[in-house]
């Protein structure tokens, strides 16, 4: 395992993302990982300063957002990126009103979208691998001086499968932030660890690296799937299934909530109950149980519904889920300069 | 009716010029392989419950294609489906070469079938790819990673694009799509 740090990026490093799709964490080596995070934390630190000073980076390039499933963090967040870098966005927030309602796949609407002078495009659809299958379309045609060159396709959510920013622009960066690593620490996920694409991106990535320990902690009908977890096995890391998380608490640097995801999987009454009564983050525990240094990590939305973490965590000092989302600006905008070879 | 005058001459089998015996095939399987094959305009025999002395039970399969050759994807599952297949190359009458264990590539393509309803090759349609994990062992089973889903499937999971499943063609519970 060959790593960079998470300072300045190599140029070697750096080369490889120009043009480059980003589909699955699983198409990532550990100096990827880290290059993407160092650029995150950059672009974080510059935007600080003066958001301002970024406006020239990316301007006049265009992006095109392809959202077939709702999304407020991801499409907002990607957005602000691109305007703040000086871009533009356009493309489509509503499936019911594109030609998807009329039959036409995701590979046909990039084959014309790549058309339509685009720099990138950010895709969230609900079939598990369509990201994938339409970058094999998202190239330049005749029409642009670009042609031939490959259109940077970002994979903003495909079903229950990937979302690999989730992971390398907004968790990870958030980890380093607090830790400076992502080596040595103690993980621990929580509830629905089956349907969570987050999860699984995260947990992938932390392969590359050499985490403490995981922990999962689920109810049985939930668990983590088990191709996940033989892979864990096969690079060495140790983890450990759990029914409840307090026990763990103590041992514990880094807790991922997650909420069932309901949209992907009917659960019955009595399970919602158990949910609610067993994997909530409740903040008598974090408070009684965690460390201090200890943080907790929720790719949001939060499901008022199931109400996890519960509103008390959120003023206690372990709470940086809004932090985290916060990050998944800087961490686009540090993604998109690396796909266009801007060095920050 | 009457019987014909040599029996023996109608019943032997051509013998090949310039093609591919595949042999020593599992005793069952020997026609959903031919049904995998492109072998429309080939002249191909398949021989059915032959005498083995190599196979546990004492009996094959075996295909005779006359032209025509297989591709990687093809010899992929006949190894899968058949481990103790034998693959013999004809030239000109001659055996020219012979391989086993027939070797599985590292990615297979469209000859599989992605098991996940949701994998865009199935809502969508259009190629496929799956990575081969894991060859198929005595102890171990084949296990294939979907390129687009990133779903992994193994052993007897497996399914053909005919849309039978590799448990299904080892009990024989399959259909020809022709």
């Amino acid at each position: 395992m060959v790593t960079i740090g998470f300072d300045k990026c190599p140029d070697e490093v750096y080369k490889r993302f120009e043009g480059r799709h980003i589909i699955s964490i699983r198409d990532f080596d550990r100096q990827d990982i880290e290059c993407i995070i160092s650029n995150a934390l950059s672009m974080a630190e510059l935007l600080k300063k003066d958001h301002r000073q970024a406006r020239h980076l990316l301007e006049g390039q265009r992006m095109g957002v392809i959202f077939y499933e709702p999304s407020t963090r991801t499409v907002l967040s990607f957005e602000t990126a691109m305007e703040l870098l000086g871009g533009s966005v356009s493309g489509i927030k509503d499936p019911k009103v594109s030609s998807a309602v009329k039959g036409e796949t995701l590979a046909d609407t990039i084959r014309v979208m790549a058309g339509y002078f685009y720099d990138f495009f950010v895709i969230r659809h609900y079939d598990e691998g369509s990201v994938r299958r339409a970058s094999e379309h998202s190239r330049y045609p005749a029409n642009n001086m670009n042609e031939g060159k490959t259109i940077p396709a970002i994979n903003g959510g495909d079903g229950s499968n990937q979302h690999p920013t989730q992971t390398v622009c907004t968790d990870m960066p958030t980890v380093v932030k607090h830790f400076g690593t992502l080596d040595g620490l103690v993980y621990l996920f929580n509830n629905d660890l089956k349907n969570g694409r987050t999860v699984h991106s995260f947990v992938e990535g932390l392969m590359l690296c050499k985490p403490k320990k995981l922990y999962f902690c689920s109810p049985t009908q939930l668990r983590t799937p088990e191709n996940i977890l033989r892979e864990c096995a096969a690079h060495g890391i140790a983890f450990e299934q759990i029914p409840r998380y307090e026990d763990a608490l103590p041992e514990v640097d880094v807790f991922y909530d997650t909420r069932p995801q309901l949209e992907r999987e009917q659960l019955p009454d009595d399970l919602k109950g158990k949910i609610r009564a067993v994997y909530t983050v409740r903040a008598d525990e974090i408070r009684s149980k965690a460390k201090k240094e200890m943080i907790i990590l929720h790719p949001l939305p939060r499901d008022s519904k199931f109400n996890s973490p519960e509103y008390a965590v959120d003023s206690l000092p372990q709470a940086r889920y809004f932090e985290q989302s916060h990050m998944g600006v800087a961490g686009r905008a540090g993604l998109l300069c690396l796909l266009k070879g801007v060095r920050l | 009716m009457t019987a014909p005058t040599e029996p023996r001459e109608y019943m032997r089998i051509r013998p090949i010029h310039n093609g591919t015996v595949i042999d020593h095939l599992l005793p069952g399987t020997g026609l959903f392989i031919l049904n995998l094959l492109d072998y429309t305009t080939l002249r191909v025999t398949p021989g059915l419950n032959y005498n083995s002395d190599r196979i546990p039970g004492g009996k094959k399969d075996i295909i005779y294609m006359e032209g025509g050759d297989l591709t990687a994807d093809q010899m992929g599952v006949i190894a899968v489906i058949s481990p103790s297949a034998t693959i013999n190359w004809i030239v000109d009458g001659k055996l020219s070469r012979k391989t086993h264990p027939v070797p599985v590539p590292d990615e297979l393509g469209d000859i599989l079938l992605c098991s996940n309803a949701k994998c865009t090759t199935n809502t969508e349609g259009g190629s496929r790819r799956f990575k081969v994990l894991q060859q198929p062992t005595d102890t171990d089973p084949f296990r294939v990673l979907c390129r687009y889903c990133e779903k992994e499937f193994y052993g007897p999971l497996v399914r053909f694009y005919t849309g039978q499943t590799l448990k299904d063609v080892r009990r024989g519970r399959f259909e020809f799509r022709r």
